[in-house]
Order: structure tokens, then C-alpha cells, then sequence
């Protein structure tokens, strides 16, 4: 988190200063009004000079108010460099890792690190940090001006000082613990009823859901008293420090009314006035109030502190076998996949492929078959570009794998939250409708689109969602019709699909291929391998004799 | 503000906790009051008796009574504050189960359907964040803004009995219902939409990361991603302008207090210059506006997030139905003939399957083969009534399913769907939703004929063992024949099976099959797949695929 502070510090910085500058602007107002309310009331005023310490009191507000608002905007703004940077080292980040590292974390909790744990720092850098700093200056400016007002007053003040970090460590403990617990049952809490919110057809299905209602209402009833065990001792921390802000003040007012009395002969006292008076007692509360701000913004660090835990983790978790961008490649051929000698081992220790040679010399539909297991998607993943080889050289044109645009259709192919011309025109922005209706014909998804009323520009839900698993790779591969890419690689095209979807897919395939489209495909299928030019059979990592 | 009267309604069952909430509040902003107050009557008086008595002349000041006033404000407003947390967070926590079951109620009452068609985890995500918007209703909104407009109501009322001149100092306070108002008419839309454009973002997001090797190959990631800051930012750019506008109101807000507090105190002293005001309670009033100031602070962040709360209120409004249950009309339960006929299935308006006639007697069973997508699911959905896009006759025991109740249609019918839900629970829990007074012994005989029984020997408490989120302990096999188990235990009339098998091997299928007749033969049943070898013996077929 240090690190990523600096773009921030100026902010920061910024914030803080405002505050001081609320801060003394509070105590010239607060000594302005008690200096009135002396000179008035003792009778010694002088119209001239009321009028002006009257303005400066306004001036002193007007000064206040405009700082706490210019902290307030400080503030907001703090962590807002931090976070776009953080978002883009992120994707920076994904994009280095590649699909085979992003395939073993769930997309979901991705994205919640991306939105919501970056989101979570906010509080850190708005809030906690720059009232730290004003939970120091502030107090210490008040103290110096009830120092030069009354030494013995300020001496209350300075005792109850050292007890001010043991405020902040119990603040501290009460803040972490009470977030902890807070956060816990919480998630228990929206676990349960997640659960069953989740399963609520089911619950309709199996008329249940009066049972289960009363389930949810049980189980939160049972969390709540729970917390409210730990909550009261929680509390207690925070009633502490605002019981020593009370009792300061009460003890204050206290002395220098004693004082003001003539009660108490001993040091400063004889010398207290209305003036020193008021202004101290109205001084008092503004000292602890940075501390009691500082306990509020207590759970934004143990919020960001955790997020930032996560999200270090991300960044330092160096990817398998990542892609390493711009090595050289020796040699020049002219084939359109070329491995040489490439082999594959990964950190666990597990070997993903034997030291292989491949050559791919003309167009073809290739079919790499093989158990479960063997590294036909490692394979894949190689000629790819997404996984560099242990050893070897992996060359596709003679050049980098990932050098120019290939096609590429896994199990899941993207979709995006548009309309179907959107999700065609992707890869070919100068695309005219007829050549997307021909692309979409050759899939079998034209007769589809034109029952539509909107044709083309019917919108596709986000996910996918609306569109059959089938009809999503058919859309897919209706884009690779319309890239003409050179190269194309499959993994797994007809997993899932019916016997109808699948012929249609491999219809369209050997299309691609007649078109001059060399096609690389990761299969068990039957019908696939039937369909292929040539096939590669993978054991064990280790290519079979064809 | 409509959108909020049912959650209102909700509050206000609860009226009482609320009040002493609000209460205890107001206990600890008038003890902090009292507290400055009287510590600043107290310091003039003792000043201005000092000076008397430095004159020469013979004063008097009970010390004792304001002493011990302080003493007791000091102690007062820490206790209040504590016992405050303490019983408002206890009530938090209470409306949060209140709303969560009002909520679900409504949800359970629903058309089953109807939640399908939406992306699951983004709505539930959407509803659970939208659960914790309301719960904060009454402690962020409603009672700061009430208990500032009372304590506000109660200095005046003093000021008027004691000195109305004083009144006057009020008046820069007038000037926060507008600047609150303001605030939250420019933070509107942009607080109420902030949920809608974080999770447009976040569906975005996870279709780049789902199709990274597809943009990746085609060299669109970076575009992608460049897209992908952007919407963050603007995101970011709407958070910081509402932001922004509540900094403005804070300042203003806090210049209301300070200015109300400096009037307060030069019209006490002119009050005391004219002899109408004792120059210890000159002083007295204007601490006490600056204490009330406290009660005003938190107002402006709270009115920012208005928007926040009226759209979440708005989205919960509208899921979930409210239709009273009937009980009329109920098919009678156990086997009964079914009859499709001209039965036409729909989807956005287009026929999904030719029309359909055909006549089930009692007992009897149909397969239905089909491709993915040849709409078998939406035709069981129809028969479970959960899907109404049909057109045609259905019957079922010579009650016709338009004339049936939904609720007494679905009584009769145990539906295994393809995607069916397992709860954190235990084993015994999941089955006996199906059959709540099963016995242990009717629990492993139906989870025998599934071939679960070596599984059960592995789990040390056996059915007694929870099965993890989502069924996770189990694989898809074992969570597939829970759930078939649990549709066959539920007493029907009508039995609906879709892929029954899916994951589990063929030889335990065939096993399985045979296991589960006696579960079978007591009901017609209606079962759904790609393939006749993957579902039960079965008399008659229709195929969708040569239907069409």
C-alpha cells in the first residue's frame, strides 16, 4: 500500500493542510467570540474595536467552513489516481498471466477485485490518512494556544495526551474486532440467504418456501444475537474515549470556575478571565474531536488493509509459464506452424509435453486427439502464444506465435453485451450486413436472425444469456468467417453440442478450411477426426506416429 | 418517495424499537448540549462573581448544583451514547431479518419463471446490496434528519419561552432543509444509477475475461481493456461529483451552525444590555446552538446517498409479485391421465414445437427426445405451470390448467428441472423438503435405489452430513442423484424428469432405473432427454426433432 501512496500524497497532503487550516480558523472564531462576550459582559468594551473583532470572527468562519469543505473535496478525489492505476496494472496484469492462468480463478471473484476491492481502498487514503495526520496537529495547536492561556488548564489537557494512543490502540482493537465480526456474520448472514434465494424455484417447485422463510428469519435472528454479545464489548472501547472527552471538558469547566472564584490561589489560576475562560472550555471538545473522527474512519483501514492484502497477493502471483513478449526467434521458415524441439514443463513439477517437433507446412484442418490429460490444450495453448515452451521454439508464419491476429474458439466463446451485428463487426468493423448474414448463413444461425423483427441489430444479452450454448459457438465461428484469419485454433469446438448443432459447426469448419484457412482443432470427437486432413494422436505428453 | 412506502410500512411494525432508538439518541445530543451549556453558564457566572467580589462586594454562587449538573451531563451523555449503539444496532440488525423475509415472501409468492430469465449472480448480487440499502434507512436517514428537526424544534421553544428575540439566531438554520434538498435532487440520479452502471461494468468485465483467449488471438484486448478503464472512470468521475456536491453542503451546513451560534450569542448580549437576560444565560444559548450542531453533521452524506436508497427500494419493488393464493380448483391429488391437445409451446412470440396432441392415461409414461434447444425443458416447465407461454389444452385429471389455481396445479407435481438447487444443508434436510414427516428409514431406501448408499458409507454422518455450498462436497454425479432422489420422494400425481442422468455412467443409469420403479409405477410421469438410453422404461416417445 506505501507504494502506491505517492500519486496520492499530494492529496493528501492537501487535505490535511486544509484541516490545519479549518483547525486554526476554529480557534481564532472560538477566542474572537469569547474576547466579545468578555469585553461585554466585564464592560470594558470599545465599540470601534467589537466591530472589528466581530468581522474577524466572520472572516474566521467564513474561513473554516470553506477549508472543511475544500478537505471534504480533497478527500474525494485522493485515491483517485491510485485506483485507475491499480485497474490498469491489473488488466495489465490478466493480460500478462494469459487464459491459462486467468482459467483457475472463477471470472466473478476477478472482477470483484478488480470493482470492489480496489473500490474498498477509497476510504484508506480519503479519510483514514489524512485525519491521522490532523488527529496530531490539530490537538497540539490547541494545546499551545491553552498553554499560552493557562498553563495548569493545558496540563489537563498534556495528562490525558499519553492516554491518547492507548485511546487510539483500544479504538483500534474495539474498531478491528467489531469489523471483523461485523463482516463475518454478515457473510455467514447473505450466505444463508443467498443459499436460498438461490434455490428459490426449487423452493417453489417443492412448496417450501413457507419453511424456508421462516428458516431465513431463524437464522438471522441466531447471528444477530451472536453479534450482539461481541458488539457490546466492542463498544465499550469507543465509550471510553468518549467518556475521558466528557469528563475533560466537566473538569475543565470545573477548574476555571473554581478559579475564576478565587477558589484556588495556586499557579495560573489567579490570573483566569472570562476571556481565558470561555475560550478554553470552548477549546476543549475541538481537541478530542480529531480522535473521535479518527475512530469513525477506523474500519476504511481495516477494510482497505484487507483489500490491499488480496490484491498484492494478485499482483505478486507470478503467472505459470508466462508469456514472455518480444524473444527472439531464430531461423526462417516458411511453414504455418513450426515447432521445434518444444517442450513443456510446469512448476508443480507435472510435465505438460515431451520435447516435440511439428511442422504444419500448407493449409489443413489438423485434429490433435488424445485422452484427457495428454496436453492436447497445452498444445493449443503453445501454438497460441498463451504458454511460452520450458524449452524450444515455437514459430507460427516464422514469426512469434502471437505476432498477428488467429483465430480462436474455445468452450466459451465471447460474447458481448450488444447487438449480434456488434458482436460480428468486432473483428470486421467495414463488414456490410449481407456479409454478415452470409457469415451467419454459413452456421446456420441466418434463418434465426431474420425471424427477428430487429434482424441484426437484435441485442444479445451480457453473458451470452438468450443464446444456447450451440448458438454461441456457431456466432463465434461466424466471426472467424468474416476475420479470414490464417490461422485458427479450436479446443474442444463440439463438447456439449447436440448432434445437430455439431454438424453444423463441422459444416462450417471445413468451409473455413476450404476457404484457405488452416485449422487447428483439440478433439475426442468422432465426427471431428473424421472431418480432419491429418491427425496427431498425444499420449502422455508425447506425440503418437501419425 | 412512493418507492419507499412499503419499507416504510416495515419500519413502523417495529415503531416502538424506533422510538427508544430515537430516543437514546436524542438523550445523547441533549446531554452533549446540556454538558456545553451549562459548563459555559457556569464559567460566566463564576467570572462575573469573581469580578463582584474583587469589587468588594458581598456575592453569592451556589457552586454546588451546576457542579453537579456537569458532573452529571459528562456522565449522561457517555452512557446514552453507549446504550445507543448498542440498542440501535441491535434494531439494525432485526430490520435486516425483517426486510430480508418481506422481501422473500414476496419473492416465494413470485412466478417461479420469472428469475430465470436474468443472470443470476449479478441479480442476486443486485438484490443482496440492495437488501443492505434499506436496512440503513432508519438509522442513516429518517432518524438523524428527525431528531435534528426535533432538537432544532426544542431550542426554539426554550428560546420562545425564555427570550424570543433569540429566535432570530435560528434562522441561518432554516437554510439547511434547502441546502439538504439540493444536495440530494443534484446526487439523484447519478447515487441511483451508480448500482445499475457497477454492475453493467462488472458483466462487461467478466465476458472480456471469459473471452480473453478469443480477444486475445485477435489481438482486441487492448481495446477491450482501454474500454473497460474508461466506463470505470466515468464510473469514478459520477462518485466523486456526488462526492464533491456533499463536501459543498458539509461546508455550508457547518457555516449555518457557526453563524446561528455567533448571532445567538451577540443577541444574548444585547438582551443582556438591555437587562433582559442575565449575562450567564447570554452565554448558555449560544453553546447550546453550537452543541446542537452536532445533530446536524452526518445530514449531508446521509441525504447524498437519498438516491442510493429510493433506487434500491425501486428495484426491490418491483421483484417478486403480491398474488393471494387460492385454494380452489386443486387436481386431485395422486395419478391422473394427462391430455395435450394443438399444445404449443412459446418463446419471444415464435412457436418453439409443432402443436402437439396427445393423451397420457393414469400411470402412464412419456419420454420426450429431443436436441438441446428442441424446447423439451420449456414444455416441461409448461406442464409444471411455471412456464405459461403456451397455447392449446392441457389437462391433467380432467382439470383443465387454465381453470386450476397455479398453486393447487403445482401441489400435484414433483419436477426434477436440469438445473435444481441443493442447500447448504445436510443430506436428511435436502430430501425431507420433498417430504417433511420421511422417516430416516424411507430416506436411505430412496437414496439406496439412486446408488448413493456407498457414498453414505463414506460420510461419517452419513445422512446427517452437510452437503456443502451448492451441493460442492459432492460431484455433479452424486448431486444429480440427490436431486433425483428428492423429486422421487415428493408425493405427485405427475412426475417430470428432465435428463434425469446427467453426469452419472451408463451402467449406474441402468442400475438406477430399474431401482427407482416402485417410485415410478405409482404416478404418471413425464420424463425428458436427448437419447431413450438415458431415461427410464417408457411406453410412448414423441421426438421434437422429426415433430418439427
Amino acid at each position: 500500500m506505501k507504494q502506491r501512496q505517492r500519486p496520492a500524497l499530494g492529496t493528501i497532503r492537501a487535505a490535511a493542510l486544509a484541516g490545519t487550516l479549518a483547525a486554526a480558523a476554529t480557534i481564532v472564531q472560538l477566542g474572537g467570540m469569547a474576547w466579545v462576550a468578555h469585553q461585554v459582559l466585564t464592560g470594558e468594551q470599545l465599540p470601534g474595536q467589537l466591530l472589528a473583532v466581530i468581522i474577524l470572527v466572520l472572516v474566521a468562519i467564513a474561513v473554516r467552513t470553506s477549508s472543511v469543505a475544500l478537505q471534504n473535496r480533497y478527500a474525494a478525489s485522493a485515491s483517485d489516481q491510485i485506483r485507475m492505476a491499480l485497474r490498469r496494472d491489473l488488466l495489465d496484469h490478466f493480460h500478462r498471466v494469459g487464459p491459462v492462468g486467468l482459467g483457475q480463478s472463477s471470472a466473478g471473484t476477478l472482477a470483484s477485485e478488480w470493482l470492489d476491492q480496489v473500490e474498498a481502498l477509497h476510504g484508506y487514503y480519503a479519510h483514514y490518512l489524512p485525519q491521522m495526520i490532523l488527529s496530531v496537529v490539530v490537538p497540539l495547536l490547541i494545546l499551545v494556544t491553552v498553554l499560552w492561556l493557562d498553563w495548569l488548564a493545558a496540563l489537563f489537557l498534556l495528562l490525558s495526551a499519553p492516554l491518547i494512543p492507548l485511546f487510539m490502540a483500544l479504538v483500534g482493537m474495539g474498531a478491528e474486532k467489531l469489523n471483523q465480526q461485523h463482516m463475518e456474520t454478515l457473510g455467514r448472514l447473505s450466505g444463508h440467504f443467498l443459499d436460498r434465494l438461490r434455490g428459490l424455484s426449487t423452493l417453489q417447485l417443492f412448496d417450501y418456501t413457507g419453511p424456508a422463510t421462516r428458516d431465513i428469519a431463524r437464522a438471522t435472528d441466531e447471528y444477530r444475537q451472536v453479534n450482539m454479545k461481541t458488539l457490546r464489548v466492542a463498544f465499550l472501547s469507543s465509550a471510553v474515549l468518549e467518556f475521558f472527552a466528557s469528563i475533560a471538558i466537566a473538569v475543565i469547566a470545573i477548574y476555571i470556575g473554581f478559579g475564576l472564584l478565587g477558589y484556588i490561589s495556586y499557579g495560573p489560576s489567579t490570573e483566569l478571565t472570562l476571556f481565558s475562560g470561555l475560550f478554553i472550555l470552548l477549546l476543549a471538545p475541538e481537541f478530542y474531536q480529531p480522535l473521535r473522527q479518527l475512530a469513525q474512519h477506523y474500519h476504511d483501514r481495516a477494510t482497505a488493509l484487507g483489500a490491499a492484502a488480496q490484491l498484492r497477493q494478485r499482483l505478486n502471483n507470478a503467472p505459470e509459464a508466462a508469456v514472455v513478449p518480444g524473444r527472439e526467434v531464430a531461423g526462417s521458415s516458411t511453414a504455418v506452424v513450426e515447432l521445434d524441439n518444444v517442450a513443456v514443463s510446469f512448476r508443480d513439477g507435472r510435465t505438460g509435453l515431451e520435447p516435440l517437433s511439428l511442422t504444419i507446412a500448407s493449409p489443413q484442418l489438423v485434429a490433435v486427439s488424445g485422452p484427457s490429460g495428454a496436453g492436447k490444450s497445452t498444445l493449443l495453448h503453445l501454438i497460441a502464444g498463451f504458454l511460452a515452451p520450458t524449452s524450444g521454439v515455437v514459430r507460427v508464419n516464422g514469426e512469434l506465435p502471437d505476432a498477428r491476429p488467429f483465430g480462436w474458439l474455445g468452450q466459451s466463446p465471447f460474447i458481448r453485451q450488444d447487438t449480434w451485428a456488434g458482436n460480428l463487426r468486432m473483428v470486421a468493423p467495414d463488414a456490410t450486413d449481407q456479409e454478415l448474414t452470409d457469415a451467419l448463413d454459413k452456421v446456420g444461425l441466418g434463418e434465426l436472425i431474420r425471424q427477428r423483427p430487429l434482424g441484426l441489430d437484435t441485442p444479445i444479452q451480457e453473458g451470452g444469456a438468450g443464446l444456447s450454448g450451440g448458438q454461441a459457438r456457431r456466432l463465434a465461428t461466424a466471426r472467424l468467417f468474416l476475420a479470414r484469419y490464417p490461422l485458427i485454433l479450436m479446443d474442444e469446438p463440439t463438447a456439449g453440442l447436440d448432434p445437430r448443432s455439431e454438424h453444423c459447426l463441422l459444416e462450417a469448419i471445413r468451409q473455413l478450411r476450404d476457404q484457405g484457412a488452416t485449422i487447428i482443432m483439440a478433439s475426442h470427437h468422432p465426427a471431428v477426426l473424421n472431418a480432419a486432413d491429418r491427425c496427431l494422436t498425444l499420449v502422455d505428453g508425447r506425440l503418437q506416429d501419425e | 418517495m412512493n418507492e419507499l412506502r412499503p419499507w416504510l410500512r416495515l419500519l413502523a411494525a417495529r415503531w416502538q424499537r424506533l422510538v427508544i432508538g430515537g430516543l437514546l439518541i436524542f438523550a445523547t445530543i441533549l446531554a452533549g448540549v446540556g454538558l456545553l451549556a451549562l459548563s459555559g453558564w457556569f464559567i460566566t457566572a463564576t467570572a462575573l462573581t469573581g469580578l463582584l467580589l474583587v469589587a468588594g462586594v458581598a456575592a453569592q454562587l451556589d457552586i454546588y448544583t451546576p457542579g453537579g449538573g456537569i458532573r452529571f451531563f459528562a456522565l449522561a451523555r457517555t452512557v446514552s451514547r453507549y446504550l445507543e449503539r448498542v440498542y440501535n444496532h441491535d434494531t439494525v440488525l432485526r430490520l435486516l431479518a425483517d426486510v430480508r423475509v418481506a422481501l422473500f415472501t414476496r419473492l416465494a409468492l413470485a412466478h417461479p419463471g420469472k428469475t430465470a430469465t436474468k443472470r443470476p449472480a449479478d441479480w442476486l448480487n443486485r438484490l443482496v446490496a440492495d437488501v443492505d440499502a434499506m436496512d440503513t434507512l432508519y438509522l442513516q436517514l429518517i432518524a438523524p434528519s428527525g431528531l435534528a428537526l426535533a432538537g432544532l424544534l426544542l431550542a426554539a421553544f426554550v428560546m420562545a419561552l425564555v427570550a424570543p428575540p433569540l429566535l432570530w439566531s435560528l434562522a441561518p438554520l432554516t437554510m439547511l432543509p434547502m441546502v439538504l434538498y439540493l444536495l440530494a435532487r443534484r446526487t439523484f440520479a447519478p447515487s441511483r444509477n451508480q448500482g445499475e452502471q457497477t454492475e453493467a461494468l462488472r458483466g462487461r468485465f467478466v465476458d472480456a475475461l471469459e473471452g480473453n483467449g478469443e480477444l486475445r488471438a485477435a489481438q482486441l484486448w487492448s481495446p477491450e481493456a482501454i474500454a473497460l478503464l474508461r466506463d470505470s472512470r466515468t464510473l469514478d468521475t459520477t462518485r466523486l461529483l456526488v462526492e464533491q456536491q456533499t463536501a459543498i453542503a458539509n461546508g455550508v451546513s457547518l457555516l449555518a451552525i457557526q453563524l446561528a451560534s455567533l448571532t445567538a450569542m451577540l443577541i444574548g448580549l444585547s438582551l443582556w444590555q438591555s437587562g433582559e437576560l442575565s449575562g450567564p444565560v447570554a452565554l448558555l444559548f449560544t453553546l447550546a446552538v453550537l452543541g446542537l450542531g452536532e445533530a446536524f453533521t452526518g445530514l449531508p452524506a446521509a441525504f447524498s446517498r437519498f438516491g442510493t436508497t429510493l433506487g434500491a427500494a425501486a428495484r426491490l419493488n418491483d421483484e417478486g409479485a403480491i398474488h393471494t393464493p387460492e385454494q380452489a380448483g386443486k387436481p386431485a391429488p395422486g395419478p391422473g391421465p394427462l391430455q395435450l391437445t394443438d399444445f404449443i409451446v412459446e418463446q419471444n412470440g415464435e412457436a418453439l414445437i409443432q402443436p402437439l396432441s396427445l393423451q397420457l392415461p393414469a400411470n402412464g409414461r412419456l419420454a420426450i427426445l429431443g436436441r438441446s434447444g428442441s424446447g423439451k425443458s420449456s414444455l416441461l416447465d409448461c406442464l409444471a405451470g411455471i412456464n405459461h407461454n403456451w397455447r392449446g389444452e392441457l389437462q391433467l385429471s380432467g382439470h383443465s390448467a387454465e381453470s386450476v389455481n397455479i398453486d393447487g396445479w403445482r401441489a400435484n407435481i414433483s419436477y426434477l428441472t436440469q438445473r435444481t438447487h441443493l442447500f447448504n444443508d445436510t443430506i436428511a434436510a435436502n430430501l425431507r423438503m420433498a417430504k417433511p414427516d420421511a422417516t430416516d428409514q424411507d430416506l436411505h431406501r430412496i437414496l439406496d435405489a439412486v446408488a448413493l448408499t456407498p457414498l453414505l458409507e463414506t460420510l461419517p454422518d452419513g445422512i446427517h452430513s452437510m452437503v456443502g455450498e451448492q451441493g460442492r462436497t459432492l460431484s455433479g454425479g452424486e448431486r444429480r442423484r440427490l436431486a433425483l432422489a428428492r423429486a422421487l420422494l415428493r408425493p405427485s400425481g405427475l412426475l417430470l424428469l428432465d435428463e434425469p442422468f446427467t453426469g452419472v455412467d451408463a451402467a449406474t443409469t441402468r442400475r438406477i432405473c430399474t431401482a427407482i420403479e416402485p417410485w415410478l409405477s405409482c404416478r404418471t410421469c413425464v420424463f425428458a432427454g436427448h437419447a431413450v438410453a438415458v431415461l427410464p422404461n417408457t411406453g410412448i416417445y414423441v421426438n421434437l426433432d422429426e415433430y418439427q
